[in-house]
């Protein structure tokens, strides 16, 4: 795990370790630095008995070791759901923010991204002193140009095995779609186990990258997911 | 005669023998169920919390694999139970109730579903589960997705989906019940349900832990008439019990999570062991959220979102509201093995509740599986909570 104090403190430093954050959180970049929380190489660890999955391990390492000024999670699963609570008692002081993500962009109405983009950047306001971080594209608004995709690819990107990660080809997909495109087309297509039953037919990205010893044996989405195996041809009766 | 039928049958009637009427008819409810489904009637697996009057018009046998589950468990259908696990398929850290309603199947106790309808609320592991299954037989998966951190603000969201659900059904089953029926016989059943609640919390005690925790998965059944008919029996029994009722004697237990099935009496050994008395369990609380006509996907939307167990602040609350109306000296919390709804929150739970001067105590083990219980270890945990914090 990382060590303490080695960063700087001249921005505020959040942190995140899922893409559909990063995806919001990139538009609020300027004077906040993210910090993408790894979590392939940690082991699981447990808190009062309650067995964690490598995720919330690293999660909770980095919360116990201070080096953030804030945390952006996201409801994965009942274990990740609770545990939040769990950080918002034991750490008081240290901001977080719980996005959620739904299954079934059918049922969201158009004002759902603009929604958690705007409750975002009024938590990073919060947590900016008051000051508006600077925010880089409005609601709505495509990536402009190439070069602002850029950050996206300078920015390191998730790399927890094949798991919440960002493949090549869907970056390629992402600039000149609308936020809104953009966070459906990651609904439908992220390597994200939480939301996979809600991927494309036949368009969804393979998880060959992952090797068996990648596995987290305390993520039960993860587990359940190899078990059934294609997500996706299967379930013909998905109404 | 099918090993299930068989034991279902017999504890119907023990529990007539022995005049505990509203269990032997929500047991004899079930049971004819489940003689159509062994006629051979397709059935629709189901998940606790979606709600059953979203099932109750159509002409459609239900199983909800919990209390099917459950009821396996108590009868012991099957022997060593993680024997079963390598060949499932199933991830090894799969809730036992999974593997077990599995194993029903694979051995024949009951046929594959048809369907499988899951909420990721109150179990998102029970929807994966759904998923697998439905994966397993290529059947129709109805998913619903709950998002708990937006409290109200996500009925529409919720709403949307049960709609959806429900306009899936229609297209393979025809409605029996019109929604104003459903709409009444639900709402008849939860209003008899809120006087049983005021006749629990005037008289302490007074319904059984034991045959509370029997009797809490009806909720799956709201909307039915035989539901009003249970309840109106249980009602009808409280009132007579009330003529001769007395005070608990020593100290007043609340009980959270679930409890051993196979060991149905462990409530009446811990209340003769320690002089105290299980005056109440939260599953047996549902709320109360009427429903109508008009906004009927509404109020069933909403109906879950109140529920208790929908966030740690409502849980605390209806916790605190029991300890002050029962006047609670501690709480038992029985943490199922590999369960990631109820477990996780108890360091949450016992921070809270130390705050509010309630001592908390967690007891573990495999709710299902009896390999997995250890009772000395947690008798163990119970002498040393009650010689040291229950006064």
């Amino acid at each position: 795990m990382r060590e303490v104090n080695v960063w700087p403190r001249q921005q505020l430093k959040i942190g995140w370790y899922c893409p559909f954050v990063y995806l919001l959180l990139y538009h609020a970049t300027g004077n906040i630095d993210l910090d993408r929380i790894s979590w392939n190489q940690v082991g699981n660890d447990s808190i009062q008995g309650v067995q964690l999955c490598k995720k919330l391990s690293a999660v909770n390492s980095y919360i116990r070791n201070q080096v953030l000024d804030g945390l952006v999670m996201v409801s994965c699963c009942n274990l990740s759901h609770w545990m939040i609570e769990w950080f918002r008692i034991e750490y008081p002081a240290l901001p977080l923010y719980q996005l959620e993500l739904p299954r079934h962009i059918q049922e969201v109405t158009a004002g759902w991204f603009d929604e958690q983009v705007s409750q975002m950047k009024t938590w990073l306001k919060k947590r900016n002193g008051g000051q508006p971080p600077e925010i880089r594209l409005p609601k709505d608004a495509a990536f402009e140009s190439q070069d602002d995709f850029a950050i996206l690819k300078r920015k390191q990107l998730p790399e927890n095995s094949g798991w919440c990660s960002f493949s090549e080809q869907l970056k390629q997909r992402l600039p000149g779609l609308s936020t809104q495109a953009q966070l459906e087309l990651l609904v439908r297509q992220i390597k994200c186990p939480r939301l996979c039953s809600a991927q494309e037919v036949g368009s969804a990205v393979g998880f060959s990258d992952i090797g068996a010893n990648q596995d987290d044996p305390q993520c039960l989405l993860q587990n359940y997911w190899r078990a059934v195996g294609d997500p996706t041809g299967v379930l013909g009766g998905q109404p | 005669m099918n090993k299930l039928r068989y034991k279902m049958d017999l504890a119907a009637r023990f529990l007539e023998s022995k005049a505990e009427t509203f269990l032997a008819m929500y047991l004899r409810d079930q049971l004819k169920e489940l003689e159509t489904i062994w006629d051979g009637l397709p059935y629709m697996a189901s998940t606790y919390y979606v709600p059953g009057e979203l099932l109750a018009s159509f002409d459609l046998p239900t199983i909800y694999i919990e209390r099917m589950t459950g009821f396996g468990a108590a009868s012991q259908m099957v022997a060593r139970l993680e024997a079963w696990r390598e060949t499932s398929g199933l991830p090894p850290k799969a809730c036992s109730y999974q593997l077990f309603f599995s194993t029903l199947i694979r051995e024949g106790f009951i046929p594959p579903p048809m369907g499988f309808i899951s909420a990721s609320f109150a179990c998102d592991d029970a929807r994966m589960y759904g998923r697998w299954v439905a994966a397993q037989f290529k059947i129709p998966f109805f998913e619903i997705d709950v998002l708990q951190s937006l409290g109200e603000k996500g009925n529409g969201y919720l709403s949307a989906q049960l709609e959806r659900v429900y306009q899936g059904l229609r297209g393979y089953w025809t409605e029996c019940y019109s929604r104003a029926e459903i709409v009444e016989y639900s709402n008849q059943a939860l209003e008899l349900k809120r006087a049983i609640d005021r006749m629990r919390i005037a008289y302490p005690g007074l319904l059984g832990s034991n045959d509370s925790l029997k009797l809490f998965t009806i909720y799956n059944q709201l909307g039915r008439p035989s539901t009003v008919e249970i309840f109106q029996e249980l009602s009808r029994t409280l009132q007579l019990k009330t003529s001769e009722y007395q005070l608990p004697k020593g100290a007043r237990i609340l009980w959270l999570g679930v409890v051993p099935l196979y060991r149905n009496q462990m409530i009446r050994e811990i209340e003769q062991r320690y002089d105290c008395r299980v005056v109440h369990e939260e599953l047996f609380d549902y709320g109360e959220q009427y429903l109508t006509e008009e906004h009927f996907f509404d109020d069933l939307a909403a109906r879950i979102i109140q529920s208790g167990f929908f966030s740690v602040s409502q849980r605390i609350k209806a916790i605190q509201r029991y300890v002050e109306l029962l006047e609670i000296d501690g709480v038992i919390h029985f943490s199922q093995r590999n369960c990631r709804f109820l477990p996780p929150l108890v360091p949450v739970l016992q921070t809270r509740l130390t705050k509010l001067g309630i001592p908390l105590v967690e007891v573990e083990g495999d709710v299902i599986d009896p390999d997995y219980f250890n009772a000395a270890e947690c008798f163990g945990r119970l002498d040393q909570f009650f010689n040291d914090k229950i006064k």
